[in-house]
């Protein structure tokens, strides 16, 4: 074969080396609204000791972040949930690795009640039992007559997911539920509502009351304090995670050994959220 | 005095007024409140009503991708009719992947390729996976064969932009069958297990003794297994697949007639023994990754395929004839390795693929003793290809690859098979450019370049 043929073809090979290479010592973050208030002070804190390095924060919810770091847009995505094992898949199709997975911190997802509501606690079925409709009254549950408004998060967000595996054993959400944007929309609007009830991450639980959540009618029930979320004792104790495609490395690795230093797990103490360790 | 009175009267009137004049707010502002509750209220219904619509609508997911490229081969004719030296643009795939999650486990699934005059069918079939495990999971309708691994990859996923000679060239060409799937992927253990339960080739007419006992079926299995160690940055899965293969007699007689080898020779045999034509491929896979330290991700592949095939005249492929009485069958032979680097620490859009593939269509006969006055065609050569390819991901939605192909073919001196494609000696057709094009005395410049761009959504 003549290979002179193919001459043309040298310089898109010689661009496609050129385009492919590494950026510069931008660390892009993207993924959980849950953890983007905690990212975004971890980033400033982190940029103002190290001014050679920029840290960008995005949120978008878990299910984006994971895609951007399948798709190579993103360094490191949060994530309020585990990896599913069809993303890992993914990512090991595209770049023959496992990923990385990070515990870069703790939570005790809350269920959100209005100051106003009589109700202390709540069992998981009887949670799963508002959420996919089947109680739609407080009275059912030794409350007021009054409607349950039901507040939840969308379907890219990584606490939907969790809740949707953990709670609703993965049934679905009940029709009528109000899909906030994020977690401060689903606090903001359970504070205004006597009737509602929500979730999401116990950082933002603030003009709003806890439930005490228990496994099961016999078992004790929990607040989601951090004496119990690290004891594992509440029953929707999680981790919050971040992702990177492969073991990380260079200005990855050094921003996120400061994550995990004792220094970043102060700003997720401060931030409202549990040390991971 | 009546003086002294009028502002005390105007002043008592005023304050009537007054007092009269918040009433009348209130009952304006309630009024007005209401009016305004009514409107949040069909305003709140209206938004739930257009909620459940679009959540109905998140159900549906929909992907899909192009695939256009550009060919050019050294001296051996282009598919189309595209002559040598000549390179050939071609859409090699368009394909739209509709999936709708009914929930409570239920999937169903769409998806059609569309070639430049037509559409077909590449995928429909519902998957329903029992919640309570959430690891058993049936498969009914137009769905991939459950053998080996290859197959099951996405043409849009692999890493090569062609599948292995043997894939190609066999039963599995097209990857896809109707029938029923049943699979076990339990999350907590290293196991899987697929079984199948496919259509054969489609039924013909039967007549005589035969149609009690026919049984077109095929039935498949992969047994695999998946194992990662996290610590290490390493995964190794595998897996062994059969594919069994039961097809009928369709002759009026009670004896087919089908050609397959015995001793040196493709001859032709009658036979009343329907077990003749009941064949397997055994199948062995392994997929192994690991994080190259301060590289990037380092993926090996390979695949073994080994089995008795019922094809039609001049190859293995599926069998699409009205009757079997023209089957040829062989014993044959593939396998292929595939290493892929992704140097993600430097170069993280870039991939390099290097793949060696092997096939022989006929592990019974080689080189010099493939002669047509045999029963033997250019259907039992066996060829090596190996590949260098290269994968840019310019985007999350583009993917532009380079690949060549160099493909050596076994030869034989058998001048009467020379020419391959059945044209004959002395014939007009059998010309001198036509034979240097088709001449398996030597190897047959059949390298090939091939630029391919992907768009995916």
């Amino acid at each position: 074969m003549n290979l002179s043929n193919f001459k043309f073809l040298a310089p898109l090979a010689a661009a496609a080396a050129l385009m492919g290479a590494a950026s510069s010592q931008t660390i892009t973050v993207k993924g959980s609204d849950t953890m983007v208030i905690m990212a975004q002070r971890w980033a400033e804190a982190y940029m103002a000791k190290h001014p050679g390095t920029a840290v960008q924060v995005t949120g978008g919810g878990s299910g984006t972040g994971i895609s951007a770091l399948i798709n190579g847009t993103t360094d490191i995505c949060n994530s309020s949930r585990p990896m599913k094992s069809a993303e890992r898949a993914k990512l090991k199709e595209r770049y023959a690795t496992l990923g990385f997975e990070i515990k870069s911190a703790k939570d005790g997802l809350s269920v959100y009640l209005n100051d106003a509501n009589n109700i202390q606690e709540l069992t998981l079925a009887q949670i799963k039992d508002i959420y996919t409709g089947k109680t739609t009254n407080w009275k059912q549950l030794g409350g007021p007559d009054a409607k349950i408004i039901v507040y939840g998060r969308e379907n890219n967000s990584g606490t939907y997911v969790f809740f949707k595996d953990n709670v609703l054993d993965g049934a679905d959400y009940m029709p009528g539920m109000q899909s906030m944007p994020g977690t401060a929309a689903v606090v903001n609007a359970v504070a205004k509502d006597k009737n509602g009830i929500g979730y999401g991450g116990a950082a933002y639980a603030k003009g709003i009351r806890e439930a005490k959540v228990k496994k099961d009618a016999g078992s004790p029930a929990y607040a989601p304090t951090e004496a119990n979320v690290k004891s594992g004792v509440y029953p929707l104790s999680r981790y919050l995670y971040m992702y990177t495609a492969q073991r990380p490395s260079g200005a990855v690795k050094e921003y996120i050994d400061w994550i995990l230093s004792s220094e970043g797990q102060a700003i997720v103490t401060q931030v409202g959220y549990f040390p991971a360790k | 005095m009546n003086k002294m009175l009028l502002p005390i009267a105007l002043a008592a009137f005023a304050g009537f007024a007054s007092a009269e004049a918040p009433a009348a707010d209130d009952a304006a502002q309630k009024e007005k409140l209401e009016a305004v509750e009514g409107k949040v209220d069909g305003l709140n219904e209206s938004y739930l009503e257009t909620k459940t619509t679009v959540a109905g609508l998140a159900k549906l997911k929909i992907g899909g991708f192009v695939q256009f490229q550009y060919a050019l081969a050294s001296d051996t004719n282009l598919s189309g009719g595209y002559s040598q030296k000549q390179g050939a643009w071609a859409m090699r795939r368009a394909r739209i992947k509709f999936t709708y999650d009914a929930g409570n486990g239920a999937q169903f699934v769409w998806q059609p390729n569309f070639l430049e005059t037509k559409f077909e069918t590449k995928d429909a079939y519902f998957q329903y996976t029992e919640q309570w495990l959430k690891s058993i999971w049936v498969k009914g309708g137009i769905q991939d064969i459950p053998f080996g691994f290859e197959i099951g990859n996405s043409s849009s996923g692999m890493e090569l932009i062609e599948r292995s000679r043997y894939e190609n060239n066999s039963v599995f060409n097209g990857e896809k069958t109707l029938g029923l799937v049943a699979g076990y992927t339990p999350s907590e253990l290293p196991i899987n297990l697929k079984i199948g339960w496919l259509n054969g080739q489609p039924q013909q007419a039967v007549t005589g003794d035969w149609s009690a006992t026919q049984d077109p079926k095929n039935f498949v299995g992969r047994v695999g297994f998946t194992t990662a160690f996290n610590e290490l940055g390493l995964s190794v899965d595998g897996g062994a697949s059969y594919f069994y293969d039961s097809k009928v007699l369709t002759d009026t007689a009670k004896g087919g007639t089908y050609t397959q080898f015995r001793n040196d020779s493709m001859v032709k045999i009658t036979s009343s023994f329907r077990n003749d034509l009941k064949t397997g491929i055994l199948g062995l896979d392994l997929q192994s990754t690991y994080e190259i330290p301060g590289l990037g991700g380092f993926k090996l592949l390979g695949e073994y395929y080994m089995g008795k095939i019922v094809g039609q005249p001049g190859g293995i492929k599926l069998y699409t004839g009205a009757a079997l009485s023209t089957a040829e069958i062989r014993n044959t032979l593939g396998y292929n390795i595939t290493g892929v680097l992704n140097p993600v620490q430097f170069l993280p859009k870039l991939q390099l693929v290097y793949r060696y593939d092997y096939f022989d269509p006929n592990t019974d006969v080689d080189g010099n003793g493939i002669i047509k006055a045999k029963g033997f065609s250019a259907a039992d050569i066996a060829y090596t290809t190996n590949t260098i390819g290269l994968n840019w991901f310019v985007n999350g939605n583009l993917k532009v690859s380079l690949f060549y192909d160099i493909v050596s073919n076994e030869t034989t001196t058998d001048a009467a098979l020379n020419g391959a494609g059945g044209k004959t000696p002395g014939t007009a057709a059998y010309t001198a450019a036509y034979v240097a094009k088709n001449d398996l005395s030597g190897n047959i410049d059949d390298n090939i370049l091939t630029v391919r761009a992907q768009v995916a959504f």
